[in-house]
Order: C-alpha cells, then structure tokens, then sequence
C-alpha cells in the first residue's frame, strides 16, 4: 500500500510571492526556499508570503499565518484571506 | 454680502483657518501635503504609523493605509503614492521597489487601483493653481485674483482658508492678502500687520452714522473703493 504525496518547491521567496499549499504536513524553509510535502488530497490553502518586523521581541501576525522564519523579520505566510480580497 | 455672524467668525480666527470647513476644502489643499515627512501625513495620524520598507507592506494590515492613500486627493498614480511613503524618491531603485511593493498590496487586496486614484479630482496635485480653481468653482472666472476682494473675502469668510493658505494657492505675498482683508474688516488683529504699515492707512472707515457697515459688507462698494 503506498499514498501519492504532493511535493512543493520554491526558491527565491519573496515578499507577496503567493503559492497554494498545505502547510500542516511538512514544511522546510531555509535562505528562500520553501518545500511543502503533504498527501495529495489534502486541503490546500493560497498564501502570500510577508514580511512583519519584530518590535521589543514581539510580532502581531494575522490570524492563520505559518511562520517560515524569524530573524529580526519574521517571513510568514499568510492565508490571503487576510488582506481582505477573495479568497 | 455676509451676515454678522459669519463676519465676527472671520475676525475671531484673525487669519487662521475656520476650525469647522467643509472636508472638501482640506481635501483640495492636500496638495501641499505630498511627500514624507511633508507637511500631515496623508494616509495616517501620524507617519511614525508609515511602514518601514516597502517589502513590509506585505503584511495585511497595511491594506487600510494603502487604500487611503490611493484614495487621495493628492495621489493619482503609484508615483505620488510612493512619493508619500518614502523620501528616497531619487533613488530609482528604491522608488522600483515601492512601486511595485504597492501593486502588490492593491493586487493583494483586490484594489482596483485605477478607479481609487480617479476618486481624486486632481486638485490634489495639480499645485495650487488647480487648488485654487477647485476653490473658486463658485465664483466667476474674472473675479478670481488675488487683489479682488470678494474672491479674498470668498476663499477667507466662506472656504474656511487661512491668510497662509490663501497666500499658497495664489504665490503671493502674505502680508497683501492680510492688508486687503483687513481693508475688509475681515482681519481684525492690527498688532499682525506687517512691519512699517501704517494700520490706519488700511482701515475701511464707514460713513458718517453708519455703525453697521461692518456687519454687512457690500462688496460692490468695497471693490469700487478699494482699488490701489
């Protein structure tokens, strides 16, 4: 028994990059580049990458963000949802 | 003619702005106000409340800002709208990058960005002499000058503008614009008369047994003697 697992790659990600992924399986990202692996069916969600800078060792992030990473930016996807245009 | 009430208000402020002006009066002399750190900011209270960086518009929270900035009076393109977030304007680089940070945030937010820079009816930055058109929609052409009196009276007693103001919209000289409206008994604060006038030179006296005529102003007969 084997199960088809979706595989997704990007290099070079970007401020307001968008990609639609699943990010609850698993998810690498390192110096821009994004891999996302997670079984074909599941539900995907479209995202657009942002940037939120970190004040007095705090960050407000919109609800559903997935943290990629936090230096003194934090690089989030967030569900494009949140900017109020159609999902 | 204006009634009293309307002419005690005007002396009151002495040559500033009416505090309760139509919004549309702001709108138009928003004009000024382009460029950070220039003058108010255009798109929030304050513009320690601008993003930092252009990639920092990414977050959703600015879409609000964004918006009204787009919305503008001042702003009728991305060019304005970057020229008010950042003062960096001479570096093409940076301008490219909040640029296209920006139609990103309007693509982002499903902004139809075209229709929002239209909302402006191009007083905003077409410099004062689209401001002062704007202002003086009302009036006829021929009267608008800056040494005709029921235009000073008009932009001064029913706009709502500041002897500052009004001196920005026509590029001339404050000290003028203050003079003719106190030949207008419109400025009442003689001690604000510029250095060297002679403030009586510049009263309007009434005639004989008329107490009133500063309560009613007749610009017909101001305009027929009050020519230099």
């Amino acid at each position: 028994m084997s199960n088809i697992f979706a595989v997704v790659h990007r290099e070079n990600l970007e401020a307001f990059d968008r990609l639609t992924v699943n990010t609850e399986y698993r998810l690498e990202f390192d110096d821009g580049e994004l891999t996302a692996v997670y079984p074909e069916n599941a539900d995907e969600t479209e995202y657009v990458t942002a940037m939120f800078p970190v004040s007095e060792g705090t960050v407000e992030l919109p609800d559903g963000a997935v943290v990629l990473e936090a230096t003194d930016t934090v690089v989030a996807l967030v569900p494009n949802a949140a900017y109020g245009g159609e999902d | 003619m204006y009634d009293e009430t309307t002419v005690e208000a005007a002396r009151d402020r002495d040559g500033d702005a009416a505090d309760e002006r139509p919004d549309k009066v702001d709108d138009i002399l928003n004009w000024k106000q382009l460029g950070y750190e220039v003058g108010e900011p255009l798109a929030a209270e304050s513009y320690e409340r601008y993003p930092d960086s252009a990639e920092g518009l990414s977050a959703p929270k600015w879409s609000e800002l964004v918006e009204r900035l787009f919305r503008s009076p001042a702003v009728n393109g991305y060019d304005e709208a970057v020229e008010e977030l950042t003062a960096a304007t001479g570096d093409r680089i940076i301008v490219r990058r909040w640029r296209e940070a920006l139609q990103d945030a309007a693509d982002a937010a499903d902004m139809d960005a075209g229709s929002m820079f239209a909302e402006g009816d191009g007083s905003g930055c077409g410099g004062p002499e689209a401001a002062l058109t704007a202002l003086t929609d009302d009036l006829s052409r021929h009267i608008v000058a800056e040494d005709n009196p029921l235009c000073l009276a008009f932009l001064y007693a029913e706009k709502g503008l500041s002897v500052g103001e009004i001196t920005e919209v026509f590029g001339t000289d404050d000290s003028n614009v203050r003079r003719r409206l106190h030949d207008l008994g419109l400025v009442e604060n003689r001690e604000s008369l510029p250095e060297g006038t002679a403030a009586d030179d510049l009263l309007v006296h009434p005639p004989e047994g008329d107490d009133d005529i500063e309560d009613s102003i007749d610009f017909a007969t101001v305009e027929a003697t009050n020519h230099e």
